[in-house]
């Protein structure tokens, strides 16, 4: 590609790696993690590999309001290690990270410090070695790894988000760094995340959503889908979010789906039992829950539930050998008028 | 106009410049407002009356 075509600012910095970071550092560019220098070739590299005008607008990343252009994702992608033939999967995070219903600006600002969470679906998975198997939550695969690092450098050089100023995040959490991960369609007894959505499964997809914790939903010991369900349930309890994610090991679901629970009634299930009890809320607590949510008509004796409504639990399949689920909590409340953020789930264009 | 708490003042500023209103009239109170007694918020209303009427009631131009 022509590198005169590109129109970011140009800067020199002495030819060390060393000094290129501590450049970065010192500009604000990166997450604190050392990236890769992203010179015109590497640029151009990426944008070559969408065959994208490198000004196509994907969309605009609050608090600033910057235009996330091709070329301004592919500059990212390259600090962040990503590989060109990333880039496919980093425009659909991209055009889902900026569509309005996961209100962004919102999850940017709030103290509540959630991270972006991407769950890749279809066949790209394969093709890019997108991890959905063992330690899908942690580390090891460049793909999962710096995908999910480019969405938050997003975040961060476009959208203008820093700790301590434009980003409130009390606490955060390492998940802002990056996370994401692929269902591991060929473990699950159901059909994938994007076939339930409307996609067809040879469709690739990436969903972003808010993620702004993790609890584990170990179960050793359970040999039935009702026990499994109803520890998993109880990991669950709490203040309630606008959607949930129960991240099920292959292991889990296998005896979930044994029993013959479908993931609608996985989810039936869930909700019928996970809930914030007023029953064990102080006062204060209660009154202020009944202020927020007046069309709940709450009493002492309510449970509010996990969602709204069942199927805002979101079912995927994912890990390795083991018994270990996780429960990932979705920043946010739910409201009356359905929640201040939702899931996006984009096709992925070759 | 927006009311928002000390702690939100850089975001509020940076919002004002990506949207060129940098005279957008912003009320900012103390913060935080979530978890302090409803006599504190109540008296920390009462103190930033004066200024909200003040945004409310003036020209554009005159407002900083």
């Amino acid at each position: 590609m022509d590198a005169s075509v590109l129109q970011s600012e140009r800067v020199e910095v002495a030819d060390d790696l060393w000094a290129v970071n501590a450049f970065f550092e010192e500009k604000g560019w990166t997450d604190g993690l050392p990236i890769i220098p992203p010179t015109e070739a590497r640029v151009g590299q990426m944008i070559a590999a969408v065959k994208r005008n490198p000004q196509d607008v994907i969309g605009v990343v609050p608090p600033r309001w910057a235009p996330a252009t091709v070329e301004k994702i592919a500059i990212n992608a390259v600090m962040a290690g990503c590989l060109p033939q990333y880039m496919p999967v980093l425009i659909a995070a991209a055009e889902a990270l900026t569509d309005p219903k996961l209100n962004l600006y919102a999850l940017q600002a709030t103290t509540g410090g959630p991270a972006i969470m991407l769950i890749v679906n279809g066949p790209i998975r394969k093709q890019l070695n997108i991890n959905g198997g063992s330690n899908v939550l942690g580390e090891g695969w460049r793909a999962n790894a710096t995908i999910g690092r480019c969405i938050r450098l997003i975040q961060r050089n476009i959208g203008g988000s820093y700790p301590g100023t434009t980003c409130k995040a009390t606490l955060g959490w390492p998940g802002k760094y990056s996370l994401c991960i692929a269902e591991n369609e060929e473990a699950s007894p159901w059909e994938p995340f994007h076939v339930e959505h409307g996609f067809a499964a040879d469709t690739s997809t990436v969903t972003a959503i808010s993620a702004d914790s993790s609890v584990r939903a170990s179960d050793l010991d359970s040999t039935k889908g009702e026990g499994i369900l109803t520890n998993f349930a109880r990991r669950m309890d709490g203040p309630s979010g606008p959607e949930a994610i129960m991240v099920i090991c292959p292991e889990h679901a296998k005896i979930i789906a044994g029993d013959g629970f479908s993931k609608a009634d996985v989810k039936k299930f869930v909700w019928e039992r996970a809930g914030h009890r007023m029953s064990e809320v102080p006062e204060e607590t209660f009154n202020q829950r009944v202020k927020r949510r007046p069309d709940l008509k709450l009493t002492r004796d309510s449970v509010i539930p996990v969602t709204d409504r069942p199927e805002d639990i979101i079912v995927v399949v994912a890990g390795g050998d083991g018994s270990q689920s996780q429960y990932i909590h979705v920043w946010g409340q739910s409201t009356p008028e359905g929640g201040s953020t939702r899931s996006v789930t984009k096709a992925v264009q070759i | 106009m927006t009311l928002i708490t000390d702690a939100f003042d850089a975001l509020a500023k940076s919002e004002k410049e990506a949207f060129g209103a940098p005279d957008h009239p912003v009320l900012v109170v103390q913060h935080p407002i979530g978890t302090v007694k409803v006599e504190e918020v109540n008296k920390r209303a009462d103190a930033a009356f004066d200024q909200l009427v003040e945004l409310l009631v003036k020209p554009e131009a005159d407002k900083k």
